[in-house]
C-alpha cells in the first residue's frame, strides 16, 4: 500500500453473508443459554415453592400482558414482511415496515412500563414474594434486550435511509428481534399462564 | 510497514483493531493481574504462618492495612476473607483468562490458520475494552469502606447475599465486574469460533490446524455455551443483593419462603466445571504443539489428541455435580456424576500418553518453553491423578473443602495453566515483540518456579489430608493441626521464593522488550504458519494467502536436507 492512499482500518476480510450469520447465531445462541438458565432456575424455585402466588391473581391487570403479547408478535410479523419486501427489491416498502416494527417495539416497552407501574401500585413488587422476583427479573431483562433490539432497528433504518443497506443487515437484526419475541412468548406461557 | 505511520498513536496502540495489538493488550492486563493476584497469595501465606503479626516491609507492611481494626499492618479475619476471595477471582478471571485466551487466542488463531485478522475486528476491540472496564470496576471495589467481596471466589449464598451474609457493597461490585468480564469473554468466543470456521487458509483442514488453535477453538465453544449460565447466576445474585429479591436466600434468614441457595451452586458449577476446561484446553493445545517442536518430531497421535480434547469438551458439560457431593444429593445422582467424571480420565490418559509418545525417541531441546511445557506434564499429571480422589464420592466426603482440594486445583488450574501460559510467553515472545526473552533469566525463572511451586502445592494436599480446612484463618488454633504446622511454615517460605522469582520474570519481560537480542524470523524452527511471517508482522499478516499443504508438525522429515522442519505452506522438496 503506498503511503498516499487511505489507511484501511481493517485488513482485507471476506464480507460474505454466512460469516456474519454464523457470528450472529453464536451470539443469539448465547443469549438463549442465558434465558434458558434463568427459566430453569425459575422452574426449580417454582417446583420447590409449593404455593406460588401468595395473592389473588384476579386482582391484577393482566390484560396488559395479553395486549403486549399481541404487540410483540405483530412487530415480528411486520419485520418478517419487511424481509419479504427486501427480497422483492422493494426497499421503500421495507423501510416503512422497519419503521412500523420500531414503533411497535417502542410501544411494547411503553406498555411494559405502564404495566410495571400498575402492578407496583397493586403491591406486586419485586421484593414481596418470589412470584414478583421472577416476574420483574425476567420481564426486566427481556425489556433491556428489547431496548438493544430497538437500537438495532434504528441502525437498520439508518442503513436503509442512507442506501448502505445490505441484505445481511436485515437478516441479522431479524434474528435478534424474532428471538426476543420467542423469549417473550416463553415468558408469557411459563410465567404468566402456567 | 508503509501504512503504519499513518495511524495515530490512539488508533494504533489504544483502540486498535489489529488482533496482534489486542493480544498484547490482553497480555499486559493479564501479567499485571498475575502479579497483583500473586501478591495477594503472599499475604495469604504470611497470614497463615504469622497470624495477626504485622506485615514486614517487603510485603509493603508500611502501606497496607494501616487502618485495620486489629492493629496497623495486620491482616484481620475480614481482610483475610477478602484476600482469598480476590486471589481466586483475579487469578482465574483476570490473569489466566486474559493471558491464555485473550492474549494467545488473539495472537495465535489468525496467524496459525493463515487469516489476515479476526473476522470481527471491532467486536475484538470492544471485547478488550469491556475487560478493561471490568478491571476498573473490580479494582474500585477495594476502595469501598467495607472492602471488596469476601464470600470466596465461588460466592456461595448465603455468604454472598446481604441477608445473613457479609455486609458491604464489595459483593455487588464483584458481581458487576464478573458480568462485564464474562461479556468480554463471550465477544471473544464469537470472534474465535467464527474466525476458525470461516477464515482458514486454503488447504487448512480442521485436522491440519495446530493443536493450540484446536484448544482455543474448543475453549471458545465452551465459553459461548456456558458463560451465559454464570451470567444468569450473577443476575439473580445481583438482584438478591440490590433489589431485595430472594432467589437464593432461604430458611430463617429469608422473609419470604422458597429461596434456594443450592440453586446458585448448580448454576455456578454448570458453568464452573466447563470453566476449568476453558482454562486448561488452550494450555493442553500449547503443550501438545511445543512438545512436538522441541522433540523435533511430529506430535504422536495428532488426530487422537484433537479428538480426545473434543471428547473432554463434551463431557465437561455433564459433570458439575461432583463439586456438590456433600450437599445431600441423591446417591443415584451422585454416582452418575461420579461415573461421568471418571470417564474423563480415559481421554485425558490417552492424550497424556500421546505426549509421552511425542517425547519418545525425540531429539529433545531443553529451551525455556520446552522446560515449561514438560513441567506441565508433571503438574497436570499430579493434578489429574489427585482429581480421581475428589471425583470418587467416598474419598471426597472426607476431602471436601480441605486443602487437598486446594492443592488439587492449584496443580490443575494454577500450575498447569500458568506454566502453559509461561511456555507460550517464552515461545511466542520473539514473534510478538521481535526480541528474545533472556534464556538465562528464563531458566532461573523456570527452576525457581517449578521447585517451590511443587513444595507449596504438594504440601497443600498433605495439609488437607491432615484435615486443614481450606478457609481457616489461623491454623495454629487447632489441636489436630499442631503436627503439621511446621509444614505450614515451610510452605510459606517456599511460596515467598516462588513469588520473588515471578518478579524476576516481570523484570526479564520488560528488560527483553527493550534490550533483548533481536529475534530471528523462526528461532525455534517451528512449522506452523505464524513463523512464516516477517518482523514486525504487517497489518494483514500474510503478504499472500498461504496455501497449506502439510500438517502442523512436519519435523525431521527424511527427505529434508538443509533443515529439519517444513512450514505448513511449504511443499516437500522433490
Amino acid at each position: 500500500m503506498s503511503s498516499g492512499t487511505l489507511v484501511k482500518k481493517t485488513a482485507q476480510l471476506p464480507e460474505d453473508n454466512f460469516t456474519s450469520y454464523l457470528g450472529m447465531i453464536i451470539g443469539v445462541g448465547s443469549f438463549a443459554m442465558l434465558f434458558i438458565a434463568l427459566f430453569a432456575s425459575y422452574g426449580v424455585l417454582r417446583i420447590r415453592a409449593g404455593v406460588w402466588m401468595g395473592y389473588t391473581i384476579g386482582t391484577l391487570p393482566l390484560i396488559l400482558l395479553w395486549v403486549n403479547t399481541v404487540i410483540i408478535c405483530s412487530s415480528s410479523y411486520i419485520l418478517f414482511k419487511s424481509g419479504k419486501s427486501i427480497k422483492a427489491g422493494n426497499l421503500n416498502t421495507a423501510r416503512k415496515y422497519v419503521f412500523a416494527t420500531l414503533c411497535f417495539g417502542a410501544g411494547f416497552l411503553l406498555m411494559q412500563i405502564i404495566l410495571w407501574n400498575t402492578l407496583i401500585a397493586e403491591g406486586f413488587i419485586i421484593s414481596a414474594h418470589q412470584a414478583g422476583s421472577v416476574f420483574y427479573m425476567l420481564s426486566g431483562l427481556h425489556g433491556l434486550h428489547v431496548l438493544g433490539g430497538l437500537a438495532a432497528l434504528m441502525w437498520l433504518l439508518l442503513k436503509l435511509t442512507q442506501n448502505k443497506f445490505k441484505e445481511k443487515h436485515g437478516v441479522m437484526v431479524g434474528m435478534f428481534w424474532h428471538f426476543l419475541t420467542v423469549v417473550w412468548i416463553a415468558f408469557f406461557i411459563l410465567v404468566v399462564i402456567v | 510497514m508503509s501504512n503504519s505511520h499513518e495511524q495515530s498513536f490512539w488508533s494504533k496502540y489504544i483502540f486498535s483493531l489489529d488482533h496482534k495489538v489486542i493480544g498484547k493488550q490482553f497480555l499486559w492486563l493479564g501479567i499485571f493481574f498475575l502479579l497483583f493476584g500473586g501478591f495477594q497469595a503472599m499475604l495469604i501465606r504470611w497470614s497463615l504462618s504469622n497470624n495477626m503479626e504485622p506485615l514486614p516491609w517487603w510485603l509493603l507492611g508500611d502501606f497496607l492495612y494501616q487502618s485495620s481494626p486489629v492493629g496497623a499492618g495486620i491482616i484481620g479475619p475480614d481482610a483475610y476473607n477478602q484476600l482469598f476471595t480476590m486471589h481466586g477471582t483475579i487469578m482465574i478471571f483476570w490473569a489466566i483468562t486474559p493471558i491464555l485466551i485473550g492474549a494467545f487466542g488473539n495472537f495465535c488463531i489468525p496467524l496459525q490458520i493463515g487469516a489476515p485478522d479476526m473476522v470481527f475486528p471491532k467486536l475484538n476491540m470492544i471485547s478488550f475494552w469491556t475487560m478493561f472496564l471490568a478491571s476498573v470496576v473490580l479494582l474500585f471495589s477495594y476502595l469501598l469502606p467495607e472492602g471488596t467481596a469476601a464470600g470466596g471466589w465461588t460466592s456461595y449464598p448465603p455468604l454472598s447475599t446481604p441477608v445473613g451474609g457479609i455486609p458491604g457493597q464489595g459483593q455487588t461490585m464483584w458481581t458487576l465486574a464478573l458480568t462485564l468480564a464474562g461479556t468480554s469473554t463471550l465477544m471473544g468466543a464469537i470472534n474465535y469460533i467464527t474466525t476458525i470456521v470461516r477464515l482458514r487458509a486454503p488447504g487448512m483442514d480442521y485436522f491440519k490446524m495446530p493443536l493450540t488453535t484446536w484448544g482455543l477453538f474448543l475453549t471458545s465453544i465452551l465459553n459461548a455455551l456456558f458463560v451465559p449460565i454464570i451470567a444468569a447466576g450473577l443476575i439473580i445474585l445481583l438482584l438478591d443483593n440490590i433489589a431485595g429479591t430472594q432467589f437464593l436466600v432461604a430458611g430463617s434468614k429469608a422473609t419470604i419462603p422458597g429461596g434456594d441457595p443450592l440453586l446458585y451452586q448448580h448454576v455456578f458449577w454448570i458453568f464452573g466445571h466447563p470453566e476449568v476446561y476453558i482454562l486448561i484446553l488452550p494450555a493442553w493445545g500449547i503443550v501438545s504443539d511445543l512438545l512436538s517442536v522441541f522433540a523435533r518430531k511430529p506430535a504422536f497421535g495428532y488426530k487422537v489428541t484433537a479428538i480426545c480434547m473434543c471428547t473432554i469438551t463434551a463431557l465437561s458439560g455433564v459433570v458439575w455435580g461432583h463439586h456438590m457431593y456433600t450437599t445431600g444429593m441423591s446417591p443415584l445422582l451422585g454416582k452418575t456424576f461420579m461415573f461421568l467424571t471418571l470417564l474423563i480420565s480415559i481421554p485425558s490418559s490417552i492424550f497424556f500418553l500421546n505426549w509421552l509418545g511425542t517425547l519418545w525417541k525425540g531429539a529433545l531441546k531443553f529451551d525455556v518453553p520446552m522446560l515449561f511445557a514438560m513441567s506441565v506434564m508433571w503438574v497436570f499429571g499430579l493434578g489429574g491423578l489427585t482429581g480421581l480422589y475428589n471425583a470418587t464420592i467416598t474419598s471426597d466426603i472426607y476431602l471436601h473443602d480441605t486443602y487437598f482440594v486446594v492443592g488439587h486445583f492449584h496443580y490443575t488450574m494454577a500450575a498447569s495453566v500458568l506454566f502453559g501460559g509461561f511456555a507460550a510467553i517464552y515461545f511466542w515472545f520473539p514473534k510478538m515483540f521481535g526480541r528474545d526473552l533472556d534464556p538465562t533469566m528464563g531458566k532461573i525463572h523456570f527452576w525457581g518456579s517449578f521447585i517451590p511451586l511443587n513444595l507449596v502445592f504438594f504440601n497443600m494436599m498433605v495439609m488437607g489430608y491432615a484435615g486443614h480446612h481450606r478457609r481457616i484463618f489461623d491454623p495454629s488454633e487447632f489441636e489436630f493441626l499442631k503436627p503439621v504446622l511446621g509444614l505450614n511454615d515451610f510452605m510459606t517460605t517456599s511460596a515467598f521464593i516462588l513469588g520473588a522469582v515471578q518478579v524476576l520474570f516481570a523484570f526479564n519481560f520488560v528488560w527483553s522488550l527493550v534490550k533483548g537480542k533481536l529475534a530471528e524470523k523462526n528461532p525455534w524452527g517451528a512449522a506452523t504458519l505464524e513463523w512464516t511471517v516477517d518482523h514486525p508482522i504487517p497489518h494483514g499478516n500474510f503478504s499472500a494467502t498461504p496455501q497449506v499443504v502439510n500438517g502442523p508438525h512436519e519435523y525431521s522429515h527424511p527427505s529434508l536436507k538443509d533443515k529439519d522442519w517444513l512450514a505448513q505452506s511449504e511443499p516437500l522438496p522433490s
